[in-house]
């Protein structure tokens, strides 16, 4: 299947965009925090009725709109389909497939399906067992859309049984311990233990057939992953999957031991757990049983990938459970899932970008996203367009964003309007004025080449030259250019930097700040005060604060903080450009790199 | 906060179900700023709605006496009750005219978040009109979802030893569904309660 066109109102920076595609390979080029990933994201949206990069769907709405609306022409098998969905945060979203009436989200699910590869896929190898869970059940879902039903009302059942556990807990625990009730008491005790069993019975029964549908889904899975890791990492290794289920003992060996019990059998494990834990449970006031807990490991030969796998192996991982995922949904629709590849060559070394371009190159539609064009192997070679603030456009921008010239004219609303969706390079914010880096005409700006490949210079204050050259010496000298300059922005792009768990915390707890939020604090803030050093106009941020304010630019480092206290330091911090850094406290060098 | 009898209202229509502080503000302010009278209608029906409805004795669904309409009925079934959350689902089940049986209104499901045990539903009222010796089947009608579901199966286990015939409303398959899209679970229960055919 295929999109064969695209449209966005309102959807993060895009206050409207229409992109027209065809088969085989469209590449979007841009800067980051020039939108690119939120088309792509769109669609993906679209897909699995989520995003890949925030669990809420406040930071899609752009900055000032009430509703996002996404629209999609999907074309299989010759036929087209429309889909048009109406993000509303903090309400029911709305749906509709072809001229429809409006339906339910869920039922738009399986219309369009999508194979998404992001930076973010790291943490399926080197993350909590959530992230492993949420890609089982994703696929499940993109499979066969009705587990939709079956995983929400998982969840709500889930959330019933726990209100009961922790709502019971004092009358539970005292009767359990052996202490004396009142009639009351028991009573109450009596009725909630009778009303326990329903829970059970509705949970085991939901949690069997989910734990069920994800040990298929495995087994079918875990063939194309060992093949896939073996074809991208080109060489033999052996890449396991093993379900580690929370179900008791007996049934949690064979379900390791790769056998697949009866949906009825797990069901009778379900209510063998709920008896074994009962007092664990009452304790603690939570379900410790069922798929919720559950989690896959990943091992490569003998050892498991997590802790023990190097970052190359990581990735070879992380993509071998992504194109796996793709040829499966690819036997199964009997048509190709869209391939959308969000960011991730620039993660890759040339090695592992040529094969895998050469492993997806014969899909039907695939969607690229990249910082620069000449991070997208040849092997994918296509249409590109050109993303530039929130447009898209076949001809690329003659003004290069290098060429900003920093003045503070931007408005506060305009800052925040791209939040979330918005990967800021700070590099070209941190330029002391007057000074251009990179050649105005040419997006690659301070790219250089060194290491046997274009590496990007170091954001962490050591020159190219300077970082050993060795690829995947990631620990010691990072390669990335796009330093994101805030802490929202380092949430979209967590694995650069391997700030995986900051990121995911910063993920969920995310969301676009209110403008008036931060004028108040600005007007509270204490301490020196100054124009902000991000250049989008945040006038009198006080030092060090911009992180707190809201700002995403880049805050002064340790020493000019210190000068300005004793007062001896340049008010507005221009002058030496030692003086400036990023959010990270990476220091910039006197040449004014990182 | 307001002075007096202002946040007075504020707090009322505070408890009222799905009026959050935001919203009873509101109502509040429109309330000191609509016309005497209009406001005079208001607070006359609801003290009017208080004295004159009721809930039926036997069955707890509204009535305008000790008895709703339909437990005064002598020409209704006798053998059969058919119990729901609320009122407004006998409203529902009337309009098919399918059942001649009598009703029993639970006031509400099985709903630990929201803190409902069985303790506040209208059970034992229903347990103690089991004794009824002409009384031969008790069909559950909550609602299809997670709490309908488990009221029904709680009902159906405390029920069930009395020998009397249990039958859950057959849930299923949406008219105009499309069986790809169904879920696991309205998929099984379709299965568990299919009919023959010949
Ligand atoms: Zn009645």
């Amino acid at each position: 299947m295929r999109l064969r066109h695209l449209s966005l109102r309102d959807f993060r920076s895009y206050s409207e965009a229409e992109v027209d595609l065809t088969e085989g390979v469209t590449t979007f080029v841009g800067l980051n925090g020039q939108g690119k990933t939120n088309l792509v994201e769109a669609a993906g949206y679209l897909a699995s009725l989520g995003s890949h990069r925030v669990s809420n769907d406040a930071p899609l709405v752009r900055f000032g709109a009430e509703r996002a609306f996404v629209r999609a022409a999907v074309v299989r098998d010759s036929r087209e389909t429309v889909l048009e969905l109406e993000i509303v945060p903090g309400r029911a979203n709305r749906a509709r497939v072809g001229r429809s009436a409006a339906t339910r989200p869920r039922d738009i699910l399986g219309t369009l399906r999508t194979v998404l590869f992001a930076p973010e896929d790291l943490a399926l190898v080197k993350g909590d067992p959530g992230e492993r869970r949420r890609f089982l059940d994703e696929l499940l879902v993109a499979r066969q859309p009705r587990w939709a039903g079956a995983r929400s009302d998982y969840d709500k059942i889930l959330k019933q049984r726990n209100a009961l556990l922790r709502s019971a807990q004092p009358v539970l625990r005292k009767g359990s311990r052996g202490g004396t009730l009142t009639p009351e008491e028991a009573v109450s005790r009596e009725t909630t233990l009778d009303t326990l069993v329903e829970w059970n019975t509705h949970l085991a029964a939901v949690g069997a057939s989910l734990v069920y549908a994800r040990l298929r889904l495995l087994r079918d899975l875990a063939p194309h992953v060992a093949s896939s890791y073996d074809e991208v990492s080109a060489g033999r290794s052996e890449a396991r999957l093993t379900y580690v289920s929370s179900l008791p003992e007996a049934v949690a060996h064979r379900i390791a031991d790769g056998e697949v019990p009866e949906r009825e059998e797990l069901e009778k494990a379900f209510h063998q757990a709920f008896e074994e834990m009962r007092q664990r449970e009452i304790d603690r006031g939570v379900t410790l049983v069922g798929p919720h807990r559950d989690d896959v490991t990943l091992t490569l030969g003998e050892l498991p990938a997590k802790g023990y796998a190097s970052h190359g192996e990581s990735w070879s991982f992380a993509l071998a459970l992504r194109l796996a995922a793709f040829h499966l949904l690819r036997n199964d629709l009997k048509t190709d899932p869209v391939l959308v590849l969000d960011d991730v060559f620039a993660e890759l070394d040339a090695g592992r970008r040529e094969r895998l371009a050469a492993m997806v190159a014969d899909a039907e539609q695939v969607l690229i996203t990249a910082a620069v064009a000449e991070d997208v192997p040849d092997a994918l070679s296509g249409r590109t367009y050109y993303v530039t603030k929130g447009s898209v456009s076949a001809e690329e921008a003659d003004a290069a964003p290098l060429t900003e010239s920093g003045t503070t004219s931007g408005s506060p609303a305009d800052a925040t309007s791209d939040d979330g969706g918005a990967d800021h390079d700070c590099r070209r914010r941190r330029q002391p004025r007057g000074r251009v880096h990179g050649r105005p005409d040419d997006a690659r700006g301070t790219r250089r080449e060194f290491g046997g490949g274009t590496r990007d210079v170091c954001c962490r204050g050591r020159p190219p030259d300077g970082s050993p050259s060795g690829v995947g010496s990631r620990s010691t000298g990072c390669r990335r250019t796009r330093v994101p300059s805030g802490v929202s922005t380092h949430a979209s792009k967590p694995t650069r930097h391997g700030h995986t768990r900051r990121a995911q915390r910063t993920r969920r707890t995310q969301r676009s700040r209110p403008a008036a939020a931060r004028q108040q604090h600005e007007a509270t803030a204490r301490g020196p005060r100054m124009e902000c050093r991000c250049r989008r106009g945040h006038r009198d941020v006080t030092v060090g604060r911009s992180r707190r304010t809201g700002c995403r630019g880049p805050r002064l480092s340790r020493q000019l903080r210190e000068r300005n206290s004793h007062g001896t330091g340049g008010v507005d911090g221009v002058g030496d450009p030692a003086d400036l850094a990023c959010v990270d406290d990476h220091p910039v060098d006197r040449a004014g790199r990182r | 906060m307001y002075e007096g009898v202002v946040q007075d209202l504020i707090d009322e229509l505070g408890r009222l179900p799905g009026v959050g502080p935001k919203s009873a503000q509101r109502i509040a302010f429109h309330l000191l700023e609509a016309d005497e009278d209009d406001v005079r209608r208001l607070a006359e029906v609801l003290l009017r709605v208080k004295e004159t409805v009721h809930f039926c004795e036997i069955c707890f669904n509204v009535a305008e006496s000790n008895l709703c309409r339909v437990c005064a009925d002598p020409q209704r079934d006798t053998t059969m009750i058919c119990v729901v959350e609320e009122s407004k689902d006998v409203v529902a089940i009337e309009r098919t005219r399918e059942f001649r049986g009598r009703y029993h209104v639970l006031g509400g499901a099985l709903n630990p978040i929201e803190g409902i045990g069985p303790g506040d539903l209208h059970v034992t009222e229903l347990m103690a009109r089991l004794g009824d010796s002409t009384l031969t089947e008790i069909i559950i009608a909550t609602n299809p979802n997670h709490t309908g579901e488990a009221t029904a199966s709680y009902l159906a286990r405390q029920i069930g030893p009395m020998g009397i015939k249990v039958s859950r409303l057959a849930s299923g398959l949406p008219v105009g569904g499309d069986l790809e899209y169904a879920d696991e679970v309205t998929l099984g229960r379709a299965f568990e309660g299919r009919r023959v055919f010949a």
